[in-house]
């Protein structure tokens, strides 16, 4: 079953646990980040609103249900998981960036000062939430799988107290796997659960408190859907969000296009072929009949 | 003499300035990495190396299958002894596009994983495909001039019984990846100005690419006439402006239709930066040539037909830009508060590309047969003087002879 | 800002080139200077392209594609007049017989017809040549061609004309014919200049110090 994320900001207070858990989980840098770059996946922006409250804006990776960034890359190095999250390959990738370009969210961030930089984002802890508490390790303590590799995350081995320490950020109180994030918000704004739930959970929040929500779910209908939801007190263009995107899947714009190539190419092949075809001919027509005249004119000569 | 060695040391003094920029920065770019050596960011990830060297290269190097069309599928034989030098462009255009692609890339080491991780889907995939079985194709399109030069028969006999086939791939491969260059951009509708932002852009791109491949090669024609007196015909370049013409008057229209219909003709009276652009890429591309071309002495000179190719060259890589960068540059200002302008690295790593590739052009105009022989003839004395030449001297090895003076 | 910062580099370099170009007048750009005058440095100089048929008359034809003539007239005829300034050619679809005099050109008050080099409808003529007719001094061979014809009987018409070595030893000898014909109208008074037409005299628009009457012998005995 697809999972999701939804972020409820009205319950929102700012602790930036969320992002500390993630900064932690993934082994970055601890620090307080206000942008989302190659080490941070995930960021708390405060926006002051007019009548002079606090409200807090969290960034992340959408997840969309058909990303732009998969269907741009050309060696297929992100990917769309049937969990719901948008993962990405190291190994694979070339470096070429369309991704960043494509994201209509603006979210892979790319590593600039090194020489073997990686396209990152957040994956929604898709190989930390699948990793197995009792998995066996290797005589130096590397963490295998159950084909018997070590495991790797991000290019960095696992051991055993990482493994230990990533399992423990990503259960839940009732043992379920879950997002760092969303297992170390202390008020439950960030939840982890099944997408087609949280959707319910989310229109039944708006439903239920009609005067604290905007009446609309972010995430839902933008392009064509994603896997993480937001909910606000305040219009979401206020809050940084675009809105301005179509409700359609932008892959399917080069898609429409893409699909059609095989036909254009072959019609257009065979047109070119004819072309040559009747213009080869005419010239053989013309240089036969040249022929002829010569012979006639030799004759009468 | 004199004066025409101090113009070419201006030039070559140029060059070489520009040459060591681009070392210096090929040295930060491979040592220290893309943040050290340009301007691009997280908020701007595709710069100059794409726009330019890329995106626009590959669309000025479109002259070889223009032309090896005309000619070969066609049969529009006049045209014949520009196939070559505008086959010389193309290839050297695409290896020079790779050139580019590999100082942009972060992991250029890895290119070879389009070739077996591939994504259907990707837009850049298919470019990528096309861009490496077109530079082959190519090259193979190309080898008659060595295998000539060196006299291999066999080969040459070989290459020629699959030239047909070859071309016909050759225009099929072009037409995909030129398109496609404009594909590229359709997945991203909400960061483009309207002006730039179009479904037809794959058909816009590729009809502009036919256009500005005409011009590169008039353009050639004239640069090479001028530094080795080897050239073509100026009723032929003429003829070839005419269908340039032509294309860009269709180009232009299908350009107005889309703008139309998509509403943006709202814009064009909103003085905005985006709209100054715009118009730049109308007059370069389209008013310029036009005039150009109908004036009675301009259009007939080699000078007036060079000015006007090069006018449309200039319109196309302004387009090109315009796609690439200008159209974006509001979505940056607005989101992020950042405008991207290149870095000296990176400006002189494009310059250098350019320059090599005009270096080794002439080398090629120098040492293999890429325009046309010159008739052989014999040059008589008419005031009855010792002949300068001998009597009978076949007249084609003199220019060789000329240059080497030089 | 992108696109305009490499518009304008571009305009600039191209303005430097100008610049530099009009500096050195020696070798002013292409228009001034086609391609063809790398061959002839020299006004006093005949060239004779190996695959151009030659009529007597001084005209010449050569067969593009296998079913038209290209015509136009020769270095000999042009660098007697000294240039041409003015073209004067039949009628595109008019039948021309080989001999017929139908070409005229002129260079300033002197004035020449020419003939035909070989018979057949007139497919298309030089426009380009005729606004500008300093074409054909320039290159009388390629831009400087006159017009196109579509040949009627082109085996026998071919039999008049010398190609390649037959063509350099026949100009050979209308070079001596004409310095003998010029010696001979300088014995006339009328003629200027008391100079001897032997080896070493420059030839180039010496057509320009005859009278009239010279010019007309000259059409007669050199053009027909």
């Amino acid at each position: 079953m697809p999972h999701a994320i939804l972020v409820d900001l009205t319950e929102c207070v700012g602790c930036g646990a969320c992002r500390d858990a993630c900064q932690q989980v993934h082994h970055f840098p601890q620090e307080e980040c206000t942008s989302l770059d190659a080490h941070n996946f995930t960021t708390l922006r405060k926006i002051e609103t007019a009548d002079g409250q606090e409200v807090f804006a969290r960034q992340m990776c959408q997840h969309c249900q058909d990303p732009a960034c998969a269907s741009a890359c050309l060696v297929g190095a992100l990917e769309k998981t049937r969990d719901g999250a948008v993962t990405w390959d190291t190994d694979k990738c070339i470096g070429c960036r369309y991704c960043m370009v494509a994201c209509p969210f603006d979210i892979p961030k790319y590593e600039w000062d090194t020489n073997n930089p990686k396209v990152r984002k957040c994956t929604m802890c898709y190989t930390e939430r699948h990793l197995d508490a009792d998995s066996k390790t290797d005589k130096e303590g590397y963490v295998l799988d159950r084909s018997g590799k070590r495991v790797s995350i991000d290019g960095r081995l696992v051991t055993a107290e990482d493994r230990d320490m990533i399992v423990e950020m990503t259960t839940n109180s009732d043992g379920k796997r879950a997002t760092a994030c969303s297992v170390a918000c202390p008020i439950g704004a960030t939840l982890y659960g099944e997408r087609s739930e949280l959707l319910a959970e989310a229109h039944r929040r708006i439903r239920s408190n009609p005067d604290s929500y905007v009446q609309k779910v972010y995430g839902q209908t933008e392009v064509g859907g994603t896997s993480v939801f937001y909910l606000s007190s305040m219009p979401f263009e206020q809050l940084g969000f675009s809105t301005k995107l179509d409700t359609e899947a932008l892959p399917l714009r080069t898609w429409r296009v893409l699909e059609k190539l095989p036909d254009v190419i072959l019609t257009a092949g065979v047109a070119l072929g004819a072309v040559y075809w009747i213009t080869n001919r005419r010239e053989d027509v013309r240089k036969f009949e040249e022929e002829v005249k010569n012979q006639r004119s030799q004759k009468k000569s | 003499m004199k004066s025409f060695l101090s113009r070419i040391t201006f030039w070559k003094a140029t060059a070489a300035v520009f040459l060591l920029g681009g070392l210096a920065t090929t040295i930060v770019r491979f040592g220290w990495g893309l943040g050290a050596s340009t301007n691009l960011s997280d908020m701007t990830p595709w710069g100059l190396w794409i726009g330019f060297d890329v995106v626009t290269g590959v669309g000025l190097a479109a002259g070889g299958f223009t032309l090896a069309g005309i000619v070969h599928i066609f049969h529009i034989k006049r045209f014949h002894p520009i196939v070559r030098p505008a086959i010389l462009t193309a290839f050297l255009g695409y290896c020079l596009v790779i050139v580019g692609l590999m100082f942009d890339l972060g992991r250029p080491w890895a290119i070879w994983h389009a070739l077996i991780y591939q994504n259907p889907h990707s837009v850049l995939f298919e470019v990528a495909m096309c861009v490496m079985t077109y530079t082959a194709v190519l090259a193979l399109e190309f080898s008659p001039v060595v295998l000539e030069r060196f006299h291999l028969h066999k080969l040459l006999k070989f290459v020629k019984a699959i030239t047909v086939p070859l071309i016909i791939l050759g225009i099929l491969l072009s037409m995909l990846h030129q398109s496609s260059l404009g594909s590229l951009y359709l997945i991203v509708p909400q960061k483009m100005h309207p002006y730039w932002y179009s479904p037809m852009l794959p058909v816009l791109f590729f009809v502009s690419a036919v256009a500005v491949g005409l011009g590169m090669t008039i353009v050639e024609s004239y640069l090479s006439a001028r530094a080795f007196q080897k050239t073509l015909e100026t009723p032929l370049l003429r003829d070839l402006t005419r269908i340039m013409i032509g294309v860009l008057l269709v180009y232009f229209t299908m350009r107005a239709i889309d703008l139309f219909h998509r509403n943006a003709f709202g814009f064009l009276l909103d003085g905005s930066f985006e709209t100054m652009m715009l118009y730049l890429e109308v007059a370069f591309m389209l008013i310029i040539p036009l005039l150009l071309f109908n004036l009675r002495e301009w259009g007939r000179s080699r000078q007036g037909l060079f000015f006007t190719a090069f006018s449309v060259v200039l319109g196309f890589i302004t387009n090109r830009l315009n796609v690439t960068m200008t159209s974006l540059e509001g979505y940056y200002k607005t989101n992020f508060g950042v405008s991207y302008f290149p870095g000296i690295g990176e400006l002189a790593v494009t310059i250098s590309i350019v320059t090599v590739g005009f270096v080794i052009f002439a080398l090629a105009v120098k040492y293999l047969p890429i325009f046309p022989h010159h008739e052989e003839e014999t040059v008589l004395r008419f005031d009855g003087a010792p002949a300068r030449t001998n009597e009978s001297a076949s007249m084609h090895a003199t220019p060789a002879a000329e240059l080497r003076r030089h | 800002m992108v696109a305009l910062f490499v518009i304008l580099f571009v305009v600039l370099l191209l303005g430097i080139d100008l610049f530099i170009q009009a500096r050195s007048k020696q070798y002013p750009i292409m228009a001034a200077a086609p391609a063809g005058q790398a061959y002839t440095p020299d006004r006093e100089t005949l060239r004779i392209p190996k695959s151009v048929f030659f009529h007597p008359g001084h005209t010449w034809a050569r067969l593009q594609d296998g079913d038209s003539l290209e015509v136009g007239i020769d270095d000999f005829v042009q660098k007697a007049l000294g240039g041409i300034d003015r073209v004067l050619l039949p009628n595109v679809g008019e039948f021309v017989r080989q001999g017929d005099a139908v070409i005229t050109v002129g260079h300033h008050d002197k004035q020449l017809t020419l003939v035909a080099p070989a018979s057949g409808y007139v497919r298309s003529v030089n426009r380009d040549a005729v606004e500008n007719p300093g074409m054909v001094s320039e290159n009388p061979y390629r831009d400087g061609w006159l017009m196109m014809i579509e040949p009627a009987e082109l085996a026998s018409n071919l039999s008049v004309l010398h190609v390649a070595e037959n063509a350099v030893s026949w100009i050979k000898e209308e070079v001596k014919r004409f310095r003998e014909f010029l010696n001979a109208s300088a014995a006339e008074p009328a003629l200027v200049g008391e100079a001897m037409f032997d080896g070493g005299a420059p030839m180039a628009g010496v057509l320009e110090q005859l009278d009239d009457k010279h010019v007309l012998d000259f059409e007669q005995q050199f053009l027909r």
